[in-house]
């Protein structure tokens, strides 16, 4: 996933909830997952939430990741930018895969509701 | 010589010709390369229903179809999509679990194996997507979604023609054979895209480009590590243009970036161009925080506008942040501000030549400006722990600051208390903050408040021992103070009958008839310590010396009777060789009591030190030692207080018998803890003690009593930062 710029989003992301979200709601997400995937079923998810659960809930913690995010290393070149990026491939949204199944070769064509009303009433 | 540098001019002013020339030519270059090809704009791709496509499978990602169906199957389509969206945006949620509702005859079962083999084909795991899809039925969009993946991760996939369909229908790989020539042209797309990312290949063009910085100009070894310019940013806009549409995200990342390179550079112009015209990260969306970063660093004023900028405007109407994560922010950057101050505060203070100019009333304005930026900074999120730990700092470098009067000092120590005081009501929790406010509490007598604070320790456990007997302590310290009055001292009587009952596990209970007595004889009962019952008193008639002496000394008795019981221990002095071995095992058994629990007495340094190495003279640790003596605790008690006041150091030097060197190599635990101990007094360490480390950090699990286990691993602990510190060390 490309989404190396936004650093802060990846500990909402593994959990599943919006960074504006409530303590208690990020709790109760937690709490759920947890539940799913517990420490002898998943040991290694069970550390991803873990970890992202202290981040989450640790304002403090989120505000450093926000300005490690947004901070500029003395490291940083052109070149080590792209190579950062070569490591994070692109997303493929959901819209996009449903294209995939497109074939125009088949006449296509959106159906109408009209063409639905017809195609329900042939199969009547 | 003007001839050399007019030539020189003139041969750099046609290097700089060139090289623009080169330039131009491979600018055109990349812009060439850089052209997309329409069919690539993949972004725009909407699914499209194909006549006579199976109603269910249009209502996945068309509305109008979805509510033309029942009641179930529409909820399926719901779930099926929303799990679609989470797979392709690798999010963690529920929908994936209820696809399990989908049951296996329904319409949408292609759809579960379609998204469950997804999710593998995200993962790199080609033979689980390959089995998940395997069953998939080729007249439906499911299996057209998945060939178009399947065939995108063949290589040879440019080889297959269009045209030359016949030629492959011989391949066993069925996605091959069964594929059209639309989707062999959706495979190949998504494989330029997404597998070989003609986008990224194409943001390599940003390394093609020459600095030309007029810095560089006359020096050809003068080229910084990559700086970038004016021509990066223009080809960047225009890429941005150009690969959006194709790859987003990764053009999102370049900008983001490239913002953060500009604001490395070294002109700010440069960057406030970048920073105005491209948009930020999400935490970040108008640069307002990477320019106060910027700033930060180079200027503290223009640092105090970007912040007021930030904090003040763009923070406060963030929408992609909780109200928490606001606060918290605002205290880091006002933080950070108090900390550039603080720093700026130091050098001009260090400064020989600043301090004489750094009169009284600027440092009242540095002081006071710190101090407005620390209490904003608690303000805005009360539970950030380096505001309180910052503001401390500034307390600490004032009272350190040139000589203050005692009026000062103690002003600071109360508005340092009220820091403590401060930060506990927000992080309950910080027990350490608790215990000096305890301590600064009965120093300064204010025994009631600090009984409140020790009222809320009592309910915590603490792996360090002398932190769990807190409410033992405060008792010990109350006795201490109630007896320094002659009309209080009776207060002290109950509380010394509850530090009876308080005494810790890990203690002695040898001195409390001693402390009673002195009790009583500072009252006025003369007899107090000869009416000690027998079976309480010392055996050791040294040990029950020193323990008067202690006492009498602990529970302020006057110095006419304090001169009396000096003289009793130092009649022991005069004639060292006299006292017996069991006489000296017991004093420093004693010693060992008031040193581990922290409450030795202050005529301690003149007399125990030189029981300890009359002790360390004779053979009796030794034997004892080697003949695993049922009383084994007592050479341990010996030997970590003899370490503890340096017996085993001469001239700086440690000098260990040798018994204890050979008991440290057949891992005595006693003697590993002791030697470190003495290294850690000492300061230096060698390879041979690294080891001991090791050894003795392996035996401190087996030790049953939490005591010295917690004891052993702080000696560890201690040894390890003195020889991280000690630049001599090969410690790693």
């Amino acid at each position: 996933m490309n989404d190396n710029t936004d650093e802060f989003l990846k500990p909402f992301r593994v959990l599943g909830v919006d960074p504006k979200a409530s303590f208690a709601e990020i709790r109760a997400r937690y709490l759920l997952l947890l539940k799913r995937y517990p420490p002898e079923r998943d040991a290694e998810r069970f550390e991803e939430l873990q970890s992202a659960y202290e981040i989450v809930s640790d304002p403090m913690r989120l505000a450093k990741r926000v300005i490690r995010t947004v901070a500029a290393s003395e490291e940083m070149t052109i070149e080590s930018l792209l190579k950062e990026q070569q490591d994070n491939p692109p997303k493929m949204s959901a819209k996009y895969i449903l294209s995939l199944g497109n074939a125009t070769g088949r006449v296509a064509q959106q159906p109408s509701n009209q063409q639905t009303n017809e195609l329900q009433q042939g199969e009547q | 010589m003007g001839q050399k540098s007019s030539n020189r001019a003139e041969k750099n002013r046609r290097r700089l010709e060139k090289r623009r020339r080169e330039m131009d030519r491979s600018k055109k270059r990349q812009i060439q390369d850089s052209v997309v090809r329409p069919e690539l704009r993949v972004v725009d791709r909407s699914p499209v229903a194909w006549y006579g496509e199976m109603l269910e499978d249009v209502a996945v990602f068309d509305d109008s179809i979805r509510q033309t169906l029942s009641d179930e199957m529409q909820s399926q389509a719901v779930l099926i999509r929303q799990a679609l969206e989470e797979v392709c945006d690798r999010i963690e949620s529920d929908a994936q679990e209820n696809l399990a509702s989908i049951s296996r005859r329904s319409p949408y079962a292609d759809w579960r194996l379609l998204i469950r083999g997804l999710a593998a084909w995200f993962n790199g795991d080609q033979a689980e997507a390959q089995s998940a899809w395997e069953r998939l039925d080729p007249s439906r969009r499911p299996w057209r979604i998945a060939a178009a993946l399947m065939l995108a991760k063949r290589e040879d996939l440019t080889e297959i023609k269009l045209q030359g369909l016949d030629d492959v229908k011989g391949s066993e790989d069925p996605w091959v054979t069964s594929a059209d020539s639309e989707l062999l042209a959706t495979a190949k797309v998504t494989r330029q895209v997404y597998i070989e990312r003609i986008a990224l290949r194409a943001a390599h063009g940003l390394l093609r480009i020459t600095p030309t910085d007029s810095m560089n100009h006359y020096d050809d070894d003068y080229i910084d590590d990559e700086p970038i310019e004016p021509e990066h940013f223009k080809f960047l806009l225009e890429y941005s243009v150009k690969y959006a549409p194709v790859e987003p995200e990764l053009v999102r990342a370049l900008q983001c970036g490239f913002i953060k390179l500009a604001s490395n550079s070294d002109s700010p112009d440069f960057f406030e161009l970048v920073a105005s015209t491209l948009p930020g990260p999400v935490c970040d969306p108008r640069n307002k925080l990477i320019r106060f970063l910027a700033y930060f660093q180079i200027d503290l004023k223009a640092c105090a506008s970007a912040q007021r900028e930030y904090v003040d405007e763009d923070l406060l109407t963030a929408k992609w942040c909780s109200d928490e994560l606001r606060g918290a922010l605002s205290s880091m950057l006002h933080c950070m501000l108090a900390a550039g101050e603080m720093s700026a505060f130091n050098e001009k203070a260090e400064s020989f030549f600043e301090r004489r100019f750094f009169s009284e009333r600027d440092r009242a304005v540095m002081v006071a400006n710190i101090k407005r930026h620390f209490e904003n900074a608690i303000k805005a999120y009360p539970k950030n722990r380096d505001a309180y730990e910052g503001y401390e700092a500034l307390i600490g470098l004032l009272l350190n600051f040139g000589s203050n009067s005692k009026k000062k000092v103690g002003e600071l120590e109360k508005e340092l208390a009220g820091i403590w005081r401060r930060r506990l009501e927000c992080l309950p929790d910080d027990v350490e903050y608790r215990i000096k406010l305890v301590e600064h509490l009965l120093n300064h007598g204010d025994s009631d408040q600090a009984k409140k604070h020790v009222d809320i320790l009592k309910g915590t456990r603490f792996e360090n021992p002398l932190l769990d007997c807190i409410n033992w302590r405060w008792h010990w310290l109350e006795i201490g103070r109630l007896s320094e009055k002659r009309t209080m001292v009776a207060l002290a009587v109950p509380l010394l009958d509850e530090l009876e009952k308080l005494w810790p596990k890990w203690l002695h209970q040898r001195w409390i008839p001693y402390l009673k007595a002195a009790l009583k004889l500072r009252m006025g009962d003369e007899t107090a310590f000869e009416n000690i019952p027998e079976e309480n008193k010392s055996k050791s008639a040294l040990t029950a010396a020193c323990m008067q002496l202690g006492a009498a000394q602990f529970l302020s008795l006057p110095a006419v009777q304090l001169k009396e019981l000096r003289e009793g221990v130092d009649v022991f002095l005069k004639d060292k060789k006299a006292i017996s071995d069991e006489d000296l095992l017991s004093v420093a058994n004693f010693f060992w009591d008031l040193t581990s629990a922290e409450i030795r007495y202050s005529a301690y340094r003149l007399h125990a030190p030189k029981f300890l190495k009359e002790l360390n003279s004779r053979s009796i640790l030794e034997k004892r030692l080697k003949s695993d003596h049922e009383h084994g605790y007592e050479v341990r008690n010996a030997l970590l207080v003899m370490a503890t006041d340096k017996i085993f150091t001469a001239s700086s030097l440690l000098r260990v018998p040798r018994w204890m060197q050979q008991a440290a190599v057949a891992g005595n635990t006693t003697v590993l803890a002791t030697l470190l101990l003495a290294k850690v007094q000492q300061g230096w360490s060698s390879h041979e003690d690294m080891e001991r480390a090791k050894l003795l950090k392996k035996e401190v699990a087996n030790l049953s009593d939490p005591f010295y286990r917690f004891y052993y691993t702080r000696i560890i602990k201690q040894f390890e930062e003195a020889a991280l510190s000690d630049p001599f060390s090969n410690f790693m």
